[in-house]
């Protein structure tokens, strides 16, 4: 009697989970696309409307003239015949991400160009978040995990709330979202290789993140079943491959390094402190040198690298933080606020007459900043 | 069986008793409402309306074309309430400058606010009691009255699911064997009235039911109107 109940409801709920206005297996879009008002991917597009609208009002929305025009250009570049449906938003966020939504926005986080090298590297990223809304991917997963979640639901319920079902299904989910991912790597590789970008640029974005990663001894991947997202390694893999083969045929090695610097160095010292404040020091570290590999003498990065290490304060982080304020003091631009921190440091360490000479230093080049009071007792407990 | 279907009627008895009454409007004290020229005017802000259907698992997904739907019948229904009273209406439907987005998000705000200390099962705030219903969105709301020729404000949201065919398949099946309905569609709005010359929101209302249907115009209309119950205008 039961049996008949469960093996009854369940196809019913099958039948039943895809609602009536199912759009066929997503197509490529074509420009100018509008979706059907009563379809499910109309829905998803007045959902990323009213994002897009909330993120244009944040206060999180970078306004610099200079980053929008360049990432407009890029991103039009990699659109082709479906420029004209894209629009780009960058966001003052310290997470490296970008994404698009199913409407055609581009949404790029600040975090993530921090962390790009040039050009060519952000070409991929976009190129990547491009083929997402291209293959009209927001869709498919949105139905795929409708459907699976729908029927697995019911089983669960009826299995007495096993975890199986919904074991399975997250599970499905996921392998379905991977293979919507390496499309998409695919599909943003031939795209930004197209343009005659770098195709190695590809390969050293993952080998980056992985660095990035393996940094932080806390931070912990997810299970292989589970993951909606392909390993690091096997991304990096097939980038690695995927250049290979590219490079006998072809003379792609546009790197876009000038162009994209003078876009980004105006507006990189406030993203830094941004990466600093995410708490993930050893991460910071990891981005910051690879960053002082390419401008070694710039005085902010070396200032923030020098902030990671006190403020991680981990054994031997006194010694690196006095190093790197030193570099940041030797090197152009560093903040002032260089001389406090490696007062501070020095304070610490037992350095009494370095201490002494970087606050009067400090307060010598900021005499009217606010922590003055601080400074002057600072030294006053070091004998003056 | 027989004992536990009287059970069900009885949850569901009470659970429509806790969930058919539809309305809580609040009133601040000493109402007096005044337009500074004889063209009354009221500024309509949104409505923000958003439509979904309930899939098998529970979820809402909007619907766009429910939406539309249900938008045009909200103004139309609303602009009726305010034309028996020869109140000219002017809707904003996005706010267009930096400081009336700060303005709409600040109502947004005191909205919750509202609900979290003035509604039963919120915390009441010790500096309101005595049951006065004061609240404000200060005197820089003065803006949209300058820009709208305004001397009131509406702002109204609406949210309004409907269980999917496999939801009410999942329903029956929770029914059958647990005893009690899986949560289904919902109706749920918030209407505030607030004086731009002050900021203070005059009047406050929660809609909340299980029934009702946005979709169509003769519910909209009913919707509606219990929406704008004894709205001191």
């Amino acid at each position: 009697m039961r049996g008949r109940y469960l093996s009854g409801l369940f196809l019913a709920a099958s039948l039943f989970n895809a609602s009536g206005n199912v759009s066929q297996a997503a197509e490529t879009i074509v420009p100018g696309y509008q979706p059907r008002m009563d379809s499910d991917e109309a829905g998803l597009w007045l959902e990323a409307d009213q994002l897009e609208s909330a993120l244009r009002q944040s206060p999180q929305h970078v306004a610099d003239e200079a980053l929008n025009d360049y990432l407009e250009t890029l991103v039009c570049g990699l659109a082709g015949a479906q420029c004209a449906s894209i629009r780009v938003l960058a966001i003052e966020t310290p997470e490296s991400n970008a994404f698009c939504l199913p409407n055609g926005t581009m949404v790029v986080q600040t975090g993530l160009l921090l962390r790009m090298e040039n050009e060519a590297q952000l070409a991929f990223v976009l190129g990547h978040e491009l083929a997402h809304y291209l293959k009209r991917h927001s869709l498919t997963h949105h139905e795929a995990r409708r459907n699976i979640e729908g029927s697995m639901h019911l089983l669960w319920m009826l299995s007495g709330f096993t975890l199986l079902p919904k074991l399975l299904a997250d599970g499905w989910l996921a392998a379905h979202d991977r293979d919507q991912e390496r499309e998409a790597d695919a599909d943003g590789f031939n795209a930004a290789v197209g343009l005659g970008y770098d195709p190695r640029q590809a390969e050293i974005i993952w080998s980056n993140v992985e660095q990035e990663e393996s940094a932080n001894p806390k931070r912990s991947s997810p299970s292989l079943f589970l993951a909606d997202h392909p390993t690091n390694k096997e991304r990096l893999a097939a980038m690695k491959q995927r250049a290979g083969e590219l490079q006998a045929q072809m003379q792609a090695n546009n790197l876009g390094t000038e162009a994209f610097r003078a876009v980004i160095l105006p507006l990189r010292s406030a993203w830094l402190e941004q990466e600093i404040n995410r708490g993930e020091f050893s991460e910071s570290i990891a981005v910051l040198q690879r960053l002082i590999k390419s401008d070694p003498g710039d005085g902010h990065l070396q200032y923030y690298l020098g902030e990671s290490y006190r403020r991680r304060n981990e054994k031997g982080d006194n010694d690196r933080a006095l190093a790197a304020y030193r570099a940041a003091i030797a090197g152009t631009n560093a903040p002032v606020a260089a001389h406090r921190s490696l007062g501070l440091v020095a304070l610490k360490s037992g350095q009494k007459t370095a201490a002494r000479e970087a606050f009067h230093q400090y307060l010598a080049l900021a005499p009217d900043a606010n922590d003055r009071p601080t400074v002057e007792y600072y030294l006053k407990t070091i004998g003056e | 069986m027989e004992r536990s279907s009287a059970t069900f009627a009885l949850i569901l008895l009470s659970l429509c008793a806790a969930g058919c009454a539809t309305t809580a409007a609040r009133t601040a004290r000493d109402v007096n409402i005044q337009f500074s020229s004889p063209t009354k005017r009221v500024l309509l802000v949104g409505p923000a309306v958003e439509l979904s259907e309930v899939t098998t698992s529970g979820e809402e997904e909007v619907r766009a074309d429910w939406t539309a739907a249900a938008g045009e019948f909200i103004v139309k229904d609303i602009s009726a309430h305010f034309a028996a009273t020869q109140t000219e209406l002017v809707i904003a439907n996005k706010p267009s400058t930096p400081r009336e987005v700060q303005l709409v998000k600040l109502q947004g705000a005191v909205e919750r606010s509202i609900l979290d200390h003035a509604y039963s099962g919120g915390r009441p705030l010790k500096s309101k009691k005595g049951g006065t219903f004061d609240w404000t969105l200060g005197p820089g709301a003065d803006a949209l009255r300058q820009r709208y020729g305004a001397d009131y404000a509406l702002f109204v949201g609406v949210h309004d699911s409907y269980t999917s065919t496999g939801r009410a398949v999942l329903i029956a099946t929770t029914v059958l064997f647990l005893g009690v309905p899986a949560p289904g569609g919902r109706q749920y709005g918030l209407a505030s009235l607030v004086d731009l010359r002050t900021g203070n929101v005059i009047w406050f209302n929660e809609l909340s039911t299980r029934h009702g249907d946005l979709r169509t115009e003769a519910e909209a209309q009913r919707s509606v109107n219990d929406l704008l119950k004894d709205i001191p205008l």
